[in-house]
């Protein structure tokens, strides 16, 4: 993401919550104690860096795309110092290649990072190998992880940039045009850290057990941390998207033209919507921001959900009971 | 545009940025701050206010011409953002919002221009102390600056990796979806590797950081005592056991074993490097602890094995000027330093040169004139005529036989032992079974008992 695909408060808004959640991600790395990690930690970077500067075309889209690393790099250092790596590589980017752009590298992080290095890896990948590592579960989990972090971090880019009201694109198009990408991407990115993965397990099997026993995990405490993290960025952006005339209203507005322009299919979906939606149009109907700022928060709690569904399941799976 | 398109690029900017131009010598710092405010001021603008654009487009290109950023670096950087841009900016268009169309367009180039000016300007060591003088957290710059160091390398690595794969498979481009998993895991595992030993050369040289103070002097007479020495990694035997040793001032000592005696990492634990270690080690009249340990890495310079771990500044003349630095030996002294040092290896003419662009035996001549320039009382040798071809290996035996220092040397070669050391110390399964003079490496039974064998040059004799 650049940076003229951003307003200024919504850069400088993630700018802040991605420092926060880096702040503490140093703060649980340095308490590693492990002089290898920054090794691990700047050879595994200098890789997704480099497998980052490569892009790669989307077959039938014309458009391309490159690795992000996040699933990756969480399973074999540990979801924090993983998150400060990659927040390292995209500074880097940045500063040296001028790709992402300065303003945009919280956002960047956060799309990038968040997603693949505290629900890719914690909640996805590693209930599924947790006990019991076969190839198909390193693979599948890898492609889920990675498949489910991309398809949130594309969301994320479609809302940051809606709300900094730079394109007049529809909420819908632009829904339609980023996810299949990164559904493309995630698959890709999945394949790989899988068939990587599985065979580091068969040469170094402890690079992956280090991990998922290190004390270096999300557990209760941090995930209450996360959570907050993440309340404040919902409810950061939703503020924004209240106060942004040109932004997600407008987008919102062309989503509205396009659904009462079609036919039955949308207008029964737009039923259900009806229905389903007890804080319309994003707002206590007032006008008044608190309303933003609780649907915000209320979103997050969706995903939460859906996350702990997904684990619950996986564990379901596993042993046989919840 | 390929990943090393991308490295030159780098590699120009990092060049420009140490020239000595008023926007260069500006403190880092405020560079920084005034590039996020101009990039969040450009951000700012409303599409339709077309005077600003044009005053932040005319200050931009001042800055550009001001910090003499080479055109192709600024058509490149167009070029590859462009697509990007008009990705999101097309839709405007559809919308009959030319505005917003070309705010997008103005945007975008200018905030990759301003960052190109910062980077153009603002060599990579200003801007890793800047950090550092704001408190951002060590963690983090210490990742910035490992990544910087390991990617240069890793892209040789991966580039040698790749043509033998291509080689094998009869691929051209690329690597095969289906062997990409065996290809980066032989690639993470190796660059850990190398990434272990690339740190210990860089914390032996004298870490990542300035430490603000220069280093003691040390006037001791070198001696080096081991006393009852343990080396082990968890849950294995033991490498040492329980070695003790002396070593006089100006000793020239081969140290010879079969593969895994434990030589190396016996030499490693010397600088407070390698396994963990169990008994006592003092070097100097000082105990090889964390006190000591910066003073002790000064003043026992360690030539690693292989030179393109020791090797890892961009140009040979950063390199030999990085202990120095780190230790805060003012510019005068390092330049004074530089020439003597280049004179006596006769490398005048690679200062200019690109570490990666040297051969071999070039590599382990910068590597050596590297820990010379840290003025050190003793050298410590890992393998050291690997990869020499014989006139190299002839020329750095010259400069060894010349150097009075205590010298170390852990090595296969008997050769060199012969013609270099006056004392040979034999070791294997983690003890010392021989410690003598040349007399050691003309015995056959003894030698043959060690899986060695005598010198070239005495076979026959």
């Amino acid at each position: 993401m650049a940076d003229a695909l951003i307003s200024a408060p919504v850069g400088l808004t993630m700018a802040g919550i991605t420092v926060a959640t880096l702040g503490y991600s140093i703060h649980r790395t340095a308490s590693e104690e492990d002089e290898h990690l920054a090794v691990k930690m700047g050879v595994l970077s200098a890789l997704v860096f480099a497998g980052q500067m490569i892009n790669f075309t989307i077959p039938g889209t014309g458009a391309s795309g490159h690795i992000c690393g996040a699933v990756l790099l969480s399973a074999l250092l540990g979801p924090f110092p993983a998150f400060l790596s990659m927040a390292a590589i995209i500074l880097i980017q940045a500063l040296f290649f001028a790709d992402g752009g300065l303003l945009a590298w919280g956002c960047n992080v956060f799309n990038m990072g968040f997603w693949g290095c505290f629900v890719g890896y914690p909640l996805i990948l590693k209930p599924l190998i947790k006990n019991h590592v076969t190839p198909g579960r390193l693979i599948g989990g890898s492609i889920l992880a990675a498949v489910i972090s991309l398809q949130l971090g594309a969301l994320g880019v479609v809302f940051e940039t809606l709300i900094s009201g730079v394109t007049t694109m529809s909420l819908q198009t632009f829904l339609w045009f980023m996810l299949p990408i990164h559904l493309a991407i995630g698959l890709g990115e999945g394949i790989i850290t899988g068939l990587t993965l599985h065979f580091l397990f068969a040469a170094r099997p402890e690079l992956l057990e280090n991990t998922q026993s290190g004390r270096g995990q999300l557990d209760r405490k941090s995930g209450f941390v996360l959570l907050g993290l993440a309340c404040v960025t919902a409810g950061g952006l939703s503020l924004l998207a209240s106060s942004n005339p040109d932004g997600l209203e407008w987008s919102m507005a062309e989503s509205q033209l396009a659904v009462n322009g079609s036919g039955t299919i949308h207008q029964f979906f737009e039923s259900i919507q009806e229905t389903l939606a007890f804080l319309p149009d994003y707002s206590f109907g007032s006008g008044s921001p608190a309303g933003t700022i609780v649907s915000g928060l209320v979103g997050v709690a969706f995903l939460v959900g859906i996350s702990l569904l997904i684990r619950r399941f996986l564990k379901y799976k596993q042993h046989g009971s919840v | 545009m390929d990943l090393y398109s991308h490295i030159e690029e780098l590699k120009a900017l990092e060049h420009q940025s140490q020239k000595s131009a008023p926007l260069q010598k500006m403190p880092a710092g405020i560079k920084m701050i005034l590039t996020l405010v101009f990039v969040v001021l450009c951000i700012s603008i409303s599409p339709e206010q077309w005077l600003f654009f044009a005053i932040a487009g005319v200050a931009i290109l001042g800055l550009l011409l001001l910090a003499k950023i080479p055109w192709s670096i600024v058509k490149r950087r167009v070029l590859s953002i462009a697509p990007v841009l008009m990705l999101f900016a097309v839709s405007n268009l559809f919308q009959n919002r030319y505005d917003l169309f070309f705010s997008v367009i103005f945007k975008g180039l200018y905030c990759v221009m301003l960052v190109t000016i910062l980077m153009g300007v603002t060599s990579r060591d200003d801007l890793r102390e800047t950090l550092i003088a704001w408190h951002i957290p060590k963690a983090f710059v210490v990742q910035l600056a490992l990544m910087m160091r390991y990617i240069y390398v890793f892209l040789d690595e991966g580039s040698v990796m790749l043509s033998a794969y291509q080689l094998r498979s009869g691929q051209h481009k690329g690597v095969d979806l289906r062997d990409t998993g065996p290809f980066l895991g032989s690639m993470i595992l190796r660059s850990l590797d190398h990434g272990e030993k690339i740190y210990d050369a860089i914390m032996c040289r004298g870490g990542l950081f300035n430490e603000g103070k220069s280093v003691e002097e040390f006037n001791e007479p070198f001696q080096i005592a081991i006393e009852d020495l343990t080396l082990n990694y968890p849950n294995q035997n033991p490498i040492l056991e329980a070695l003790s040793l002396t070593i006089k001032p100006g000793e020239k000592v081969a140290i010879i074993g079969p593969n895994g005696a434990g030589k190396s990492s016996l030499l490693l634990s010397l600088v407070g490097l390698g396994p963990k270690a169990k008994g006592t080690i003092n070097i100097g009249g000082m105990p090889l602890d964390k006190a000591h340990l910066k003073t002790i890495r000064q003043k026992a310079g360690m030539i690693f094995q292989n030179p393109d771990n020791q090797v890892f500044q961009s140009k040979v003349k950063d390199d030999l000027c990085f202990g120095p630095k780190k230790a805060n030996v003012s510019p005068e002294e390092i330049e004074t330093l530089l020439q003597a040092v280049a004179e006596r290896f006769q490398i005048e003419h690679l200062l200019d040169r690109y570490c990666h662009t040297l051969s071999g035996g070039e590599k382990r001549m910068v590597a050596l004139a590297g820990i010379l320039m840290m003025k050190p009382q003793a050298i410590f040798m890992d393998e050291p005529t690997v990869y020499l071809d014989p006139r190299s290996r002839r020329q750095l035996l010259e400069h060894l036989q010349k150097l009075a220092l205590t010298q170390l040397i852990v090595t296969h070669d008997l050769d060199l032992a012969w013609d270099l050391c006056d004392r040979v110390i034999l070791i294997d399964e983690g003890r010392i079974c021989a410690d003598g003079g040349k007399e050691i490496l003309e015995n056959e039974a003894l030698l043959a008992a060690h899986s060695l064998e005598r010198p070239f040059k005495l076979q026959g004799v």
